[in-house]
């Protein structure tokens, strides 16, 4: 009885705690899990209870340096370990753990404990200090881009080919860049073809240039862009307006990579790394039969799909500092930032150019401001003129005023917070996960 | 048909792009034909996505995984059964019995056989809609 109170009293000091605390038996088990672990996991102790550590846990050292498993070979304590693990939501949440055995009264091992605490703010605030919301000229804190982010070294290192989806303006080719900045390749030459612009025949002969006599004005051997991309980076734009006997020629290159130039009859070697883009979903495309499915696969290998900036929100602040900073550089003025007005303004328009646009309207902005604030007279007049009329895309209407209201609540919190998360999960007092499930239940 | 599956020893690998080997099976009429288990120690991300591409893999059994990869996976038209917990043949077996589904947890240590698949879906939000299918 004196032990089942004092059970009851250690689950209630250990549930009233902000760090996650979770023991495991001698056979890795969970044997307990307390409410800031269930927050910050997002599994619940009842489902925790019995797993192996690792199933529950799954850290990024889980696999091959298990902190407990160390422990409870050395019966040395660790403390304060950065690592990340996978929640139940499929997402990395960075945490801090600490481990120690656990002995019964004969000093004997009977298993361990890991304490761990969520260091995403920190981790947020470290990345505002260091500029890391950054990668070479691309700026976002966009969890989506943040992703992309955490790979593109990895991407860049590798020698895959890479597909950028995005629509005009999301910054594909600044993604394609900064992958051929960060390879091996970075020393060699970054080539850009736009498949769109150029008719199909000339498109040819600048890909895979042409030697002399191929046709009439043909009076010497002219390299094409993949020669000229030797040992570096050829970006493919707009790949999905290329013509499918094109598109056979390029497959050729990617799979044997070599090539024939116009008018050639022997092959040449191609060593450039293809990188495309396009504004399309080329998977429709392929079912619609307008892009062979062969190539389709070979481009696909890994694939980076950039949001509109109208999904990604929080960045406009960030934005628009970059854009008044670098425009400040060129045109020599000294603008500090915008007037609240046109922040609340550009933070509610869709921007259906994307960045290009927000970036044209801060240029423009920066011919017609004399002073060091740019206002909402100093914006160009067809985006202004329009405020009244703008759409304002509608959520599905809800008939239950209590779910309308929260809504509402977790809209303008995080219009506040300029759709950071952590921020509004804190002040609306939920947790992270309490949050995300909200905004998926009410499409927000 | 071929499936790969994540090994953490004879466990499937809790969370997908850290497992240091992988066993690949290949399947014709509801049998297995052959199986071999390959090295991914020391794999980038790209480099697993290079692997999943060149064996030509159709079907990826595997425990936690990020919403990133499962994307990635599916772009290359991998069928994906996510957050599967337990040992890497019991998952095989219900795999060629039509039975394996997302979530499903196979947690001997507990001593109450399978749970978690007819019950509760135990992986992320984004994971339900393979469990749908």
């Amino acid at each position: 009885m004196k032990s089942d109170k004092g059970a009851s009293f250690l689950n209630i000091i250990l549930d009233s705690i902000a760090d996650g605390v979770f023991t495991i038996n001698a056979r890795d088990q969970i044997t307990s899990f307390n409410r800031a672990a269930e927050d910050i996991t997002g599994f619940t102790r009842n489902e925790a209870i019995g797993q192996y550590c690792f199933n529950i846990f799954r850290t990024n050292i889980c696999q091959t340096h298990c902190a407990l498993k160390q422990t409870l070979r050395t019966g040395k304590a660790i403390t304060n370990l950065p690592v990340n693990i996978l929640n139940k939501e499929g997402k990395e949440v960075p945490v801090s753990i600490s481990t120690a055995v656990l002995k019964d009264e004969k000093g004997e091992v009977f298993g361990a404990v890991e304490t761990f605490r969520d260091i995403s703010v920190e981790e947020e605030l470290k990345k505002e200090i260091s500029k890391q919301y950054s990668l070479e000229d691309i700026i976002s804190k966009n969890h989506q881009v943040q992703e992309i982010f955490h790979i593109l070294p990895d991407i860049a290192e590798s020698d895959s080919t890479v597909l950028i989806q995005g629509p005009s303006g999301s910054g594909k080719e600044l993604f394609a860049r900064a992958i051929h900045n960060l390879s091996h390749r970075k020393n060699n030459p970054y080539i850009k073809v736009n498949c769109g612009a150029l008719p199909d025949t000339l498109l040819e002969s600048e890909l895979f240039g042409y030697i002399k006599g191929a046709f009439t004005d043909a009076r010497r051997d002219k390299p094409g862009r993949f020669a000229l991309a030797e040992g570096g980076t050829i970006f493919l734009d707009e790949i999905g307006d290329m013509s499918p006997a094109l598109q056979i020629k390029l497959l050729r290159v990617l799979q044997e990579k070599e090539y024939e130039p116009l008018g050639g009859i022997t092959p040449v070697k191609a060593d450039a790394r293809t990188i495309t883009a396009t504004n399309k979903i080329l998977s429709d495309l392929v079912k619609t039969g307008s892009f062979r499915e062969d190539l389709f696969y070979r481009l696909n290998v890994v694939k980076i799909e950039l949001p509109p900036l109208s999904k990604r929100r929080e960045d406009i602040p960030l934005l628009i500092e970059n854009f008044i900073h670098k425009f400040n550089l060129r045109k020599g003025k000294n603008i500090v930032g915008v007037s609240d007005a046109v922040m609340e303004f550009l933070m509610g328009y869709d921007f259906p150019g994307n960045i290009r646009e927000l970036e044209n309207v801060i240029e423009y902005a920066f011919v017609l401001c004399k002073d060091r604030i740019i206002e909402i007279k100093h914006l160009p007049p067809e985006l202004t003129s329009g405020l009244r009329e703008r759409e304002i895309p509608q959520k599905p209407a809800m008939n239950h005023p209590l779910k309308n209201a929260e809504a509402e609540l977790i809209q303008r919190t995080l219009e506040k917070h300029h759709g950071n998360r952590v921020a509004t999960a804190k002040e609306l007092k939920i947790n992270r996960s309490t949050l995300w499930r909200k905004m998926k239940k009410y499409g927000i | 048909m071929k499936v790969a599956i994540p090994l953490f020893d004879n466990w499937i690998s809790p969370r997908f792009g850290f497992s240091p080997e992988m066993l690949i099976v290949t399947i014709e009429d509801g049998k297995v034909i052959s199986q071999k288990t390959i090295s991914m120690a020391g794999l980038a991300l790209p480099q697993w996505f290079d692997q999943f591409a060149s064996l030509e893999i159709d079907t990826l059994i595997c425990g936690g995984i990020d919403g990133f990869c499962h994307h990635q996976l599916k772009s290359l038209g991998i069928s994906v059964i996510p957050e599967i917990a337990g040992e890497a043949s019991e998952a095989l077996t219900l795999f060629l019995n039509g039975k394996l589904e997302p979530g499903l947890r196979m947690c001997r240590g507990r001593g109450r056989g399978l749970r978690g698949g007819k019950g509760e879906f135990f992986g992320p939000p984004w994971a339900m809609n393979d469990k749908k299918k």
